[in-house]
């Protein structure tokens, strides 16, 4: 282009050869400045008389609230170490010894967690992320967290535990709703070994505080139904479902009719989310274990995945029969009555879908020995319903591994019920012999109004107007069909 | 050559039931040169490649067939005349197990070859015979395009076939018998040809019926199927079939025989027995890689939490959380927060938690990408 750079400016279409160096994810917190450098402190292992332990200990605690500014990784290296070093220290001196949990360290320990960790997560650097595609943005003060995160993990364990080192309840003080809150929200990082910490840190939560259970599920809830109806937009959700699977796992039978309207008003709707394909595994699993805890849901989960089946998304069609061959799995034959005719009308279109892969996966159901035994109780009903769509593929479909597929599926129909199949052949024969007749009869028709137009126009030449030509067409009595 | 009397009155149209007469009695003088006399073993003596070809697999050949007649939308002629030049060619040749499905389908590619050459000549659509190699290739029969030539041209030379000749077979003697009748028979008393030829097929499946001469294999069906009436017009039936049975020159003692063939082998067709597993094909089921990628969505799963009880706090109860059906699959290694809920309880050690940090957090980041499918961190990133 002869107008150069201005152009290229305004040009929508053309864009830069190389690809944007990928920014790490920063804090959000800034580097004053002011503060002074970390000055390092003594070690705590070494000779300190016992009563300065605990004041040296707070110290330090303090030091590492200190934030520190990573998107430059060369500012500050010094100080950065320094914290990293006295993080890990800490670690092992709260590990070491007994009787370093005193009451006056606790807030401490939680202040410097919760400046550490809680903070307001930045947004995106880069709106368009696919998470199948691009690789996480990952967060840049790691080396940092990567040693909070144990910590926070460690003393979230020690609060659960009952030990003469501290008084109970001082858990329940500190790990509040405020806290799951904060937690709550970090699960939205980018950074995927983030959101690992954070899952194992709330899972153990929810294990010991069983005061704090109501809260977080309805606030999972909460961001679940955020995520499907509003923004389409979090990154925690399979962590999230995979701390829920383990508390599905252990639910109490009967179930409480608070977690079949969470299966029913958040899991099923979680299907119809277009990045589906991120959290699909965990969310199979979560449904299926529903399922097997009381298997009359059956009926109401399969509904309400045929309720949201894709139409026009294939890749999710064919998750979506995987998610279908694991619920027939654990599905028991009085719960497949009921549903098997409107999920075989599903699967009989899916069967003729011109996409061959959701056709491939549709016809390896006959695979499954299980599906089988299913589809054999029930044949008299479900042959009717598959038999005109795999005839009619048999014939026509462009793939030819789907062909051999279809074969599989008819040689086994036969081999379940050859009556039923002979009755069936002979049907569609005779209703396409039917259909055959009817097209003859329709063209008959059409070739006899065209003679009948001809010849009158013949009779009554260019005179008449059209008009006139209409009506005394209509005088003539219509050809009647034999 | 005795008429049959015309027991519902009207018109006898004496013509076309001397017509048909006359041909009954040549399909009769043929009878013998096309009977099959199979004597498969009933149970494998031998297996592998120098065993026999037994009675099962026999069947189980006879049912692909049968499958790939509705699937190329052939007439039953076509099934039986497949059928009849494969057992005549047992018959004659002591063939191997692995030669089995090659010599049934060529001889279905000659029943077909000849059934369309007839067709062909009638005024009927145009037929096309399925090629050997889509034959092969839906059938899932190991063998070759020219494997089928070749055994073709073995069985026409051991049959000794003349190319246009169509064998006698059951059929044959099942269309005369049915014709035959509706010249005496009502029409709401007459037989469904189409549903006699199903039930014919599914005899013929079975290695059994090679024990009975054709002519009275088709009588004995005639006889089991229109059984069901009601006794006022059973006895018009019974009487037209008497003389049916005079024709053919059937004896009563070969026939109470038949029918309890006839009886057992249907029973499972009709529903009134399971059917037989044995000559069920072991199909292959060929996927396309991207799909068998993703096959079921908990395949994903690296490792799942350990269960929280309801009513319980984590790590009180020590009973076993429940085993699901779901195994996730551990194939990737464990990320650090998995190796943290999987420490033991009541609490890690300090050991434990050492080593934690020296697996994981002192040295060089850990390389999430791994974990994720992506490729290694590079220090600088850290």
């Amino acid at each position: 282009m002869s107008a150069g750079p201005l152009v290229d400016k305004i040009d929508p279409f053309k864009r830069s050869p190389k690809k944007k160096p990928k920014k790490s994810q920063g804090s959000s917190r800034y580097h004053s400045g002011s503060e002074a450098d970390l000055q390092p402190l003594p070690l705590l292992k070494a000779d300190v008389p016992a009563g300065e332990q605990e004041e040296l200990f707070i110290r330090k605690l303090r030091q590492c609230c200190l934030g520190f500014d990573f998107l430059d990784p060369v500012a500050d290296l010094k100080g950065k170490e320094i914290k990293r070093a006295s993080l890990t220290e800490l670690v092992d001196y709260i590990t070491a010894g007994r009787g370093v949990l005193t009451e006056p360290v606790y807030p401490e320990i939680i202040r410097t967690i919760t400046s550490n960790l809680f903070r307001t997560l930045p947004p995106s650097d880069n709106p368009d992320f696919d998470p199948e595609e691009d690789d996480p943005t990952l967060e840049a003060s790691w080396p940092h967290l990567q040693v909070i995160y144990p910590v926070d993990f460690y003393l979230v364990c020690l609060f659960c535990r009952e030990s003469p080192d501290f008084q109970p309840g001082i858990g329940k003080k500190v790990i509040d709703q405020k806290f799951v809150l904060q937690l709550l929200e970090l699960f939205d990082s980018e950074d995927p070994r983030e959101r690992d910490f954070l899952k194992t840190v709330l899972h153990r939560i929810y294990g010991k505080f069983l005061g704090l259970r109501a809260f977080i599920r309805k606030q999972i809830n909460n961001i679940f139904l955020r995520f499907i109806y509003e923004t389409e937009h979090f990154n925690g959700v399979s962590e999230l479902l995979e701390i829920l699977g383990s508390i599905i796992n252990g639910f109490a039978l009967p179930l409480k009719v608070e977690h079949k309207q969470f299966l029913v008003k958040v899991l099923l709707p979680l299907h119809k989310v277009k990045c589906l394909s991120l959290y699909h595994a965990q969310l199979a699993y979560c449904v299926v274990q529903f399922l097997e805890k009381d298997p009359s849901l059956t009926e109401e989960v399969i509904r309400g995945l045929l309720k949201y089946w894709p139409k026009t998304c294939s890749q999710k069609e064919v998750m979506f029969l995987g998610e279908i061959e694991e619920i027939l799995d654990v599905t028991e034959p009085a719960q497949f009555i009921k549903i098997q005719e409107p999920l075989f009308k599903q699967i009989s279109r899916c069967v003729s879908s011109p996409h061959f892969q959701v056709a491939e996966r549709a016809l390896y159901l006959w695979n499954n020995e299980y599906v089988m035994s299913l589809i054999e109780e029930n044949s008299a009903a479900i042959m009717p319903i598959m038999f005109p769509a795999l005839y009619r593929i048999s014939k026509e479909h462009w793939n030819q591994t789907i062909v051999a597929l279809v074969y599989n599926v008819l040689k086994t129909f036969m081999e379940m019920n050859s009556k039923l199949f002979d009755e069936l052949t002979a049907t569609y024969k005779t209703e396409r012999q039917k259909e055959k007749k009817k097209e003859k009869e329709r063209d008959e028709l059409w070739r006899k109004l065209a003679e009948l137009e001809i010849s009158h126009r013949r009779r009554e030449p260019s005179a008449k107007t059209n008009a006139a030509g209409g009506v005394a067409l209509a005088k003539q009595s219509p050809p009647t069909l034999k | 050559m005795e008429v049959p009397m015309d027991v519902a009155g009207g018109k006898s149209s004496c013509p076309d039931v001397s017509t048909l007469v006359q041909s009954l009695q040549q399909a009769l003088a043929l009878e013998a040169k096309f009977q099959p006399k199979l004597q498969l073993p009933s149970t494998a003596s031998n297996t592998g490649e120098s065993g026999e070809i037994t009675c099962a697999m026999r069947d189980g050949a006879a049912h692909v067939l049968r499958c790939l007649k509705v699937w190329y939308d052939l007439p039953s002629a076509v099934l039986l005349d497949a059928l009849n030049m494969m057992d005549r060619f047992m018959s004659r040749m002591k063939a191997r197990p692995k030669h089995l499905s090659c010599i049934a389908i060529s001889s279905f590619h000659l029943a077909a070859c000849q059934w369309v050459v007839k067709s062909n000549n009638e005024v009927s659509p145009l037929q096309v015979v399925p090629e050997p190699q889509d034959l092969v290739t839906i059938s899932q029969c190991k063998c070759t395009a020219g494997d089928i030539n070749r055994m073709e041209k073995i069985v026409e030379a051991k049959l000794a076939c003349l190319p246009q000749e169509e064998p006698v077979t059951t059929l044959t003697f099942l269309n005369l018998y049915h014709s035959l009748l509706s010249t005496t028979l009502p029409a709401a008393l007459q037989p469904d040809l189409l549903i006699l030829s199903c039930k014919l097929e599914t005899i013929c499946c079975d290695a059994n019926y090679a024990a009975f001469p054709s002519s009275l294999l088709a009588f004995a069906l005639l006889f089991v199927e229109m059984k069901c009436h009601q006794p006022a017009i059973e006895v018009i039936i019974r009487d037209v079939l008497l003389e049916l049975q005079r024709l053919v020159q059937v004896k009563d003692d070969k026939l109470k025989e038949c029918i309890r063939m006839v009886t057992s082998v249907m029973a499972p067709y009709d529903g009134y027995a399971q059917s037989n597993p044995s000559h069920r094909q072991r199909l292959t089921w060929k996927l396309s890689r991207r799909t068998l990628k993703q096959l079921r969505p908990t395949e994903k799963l690296v490792n799942v939490l350990p269960t929280i009880e309801e009513n319980r706090q984590f790590g009180q109860v020590q009973k076993r959380s429940r085993r699901s059906r779901l195994t996730p699959h551990k194939m990737r290694p464990v990320s650090p927060g998995a190796v943290l809920s999987s420490l033991p309880l009541p609490f890690p050690t300090k050991e434990d938690l050492t080593s934690f940090f020296d697996n994981f957090v002192a040295a060089s980041p850990y390389s999430f990408r791994f974990l994720y499918g992506l490729e290694e961190e590079s220090p600088s990133t850290a």
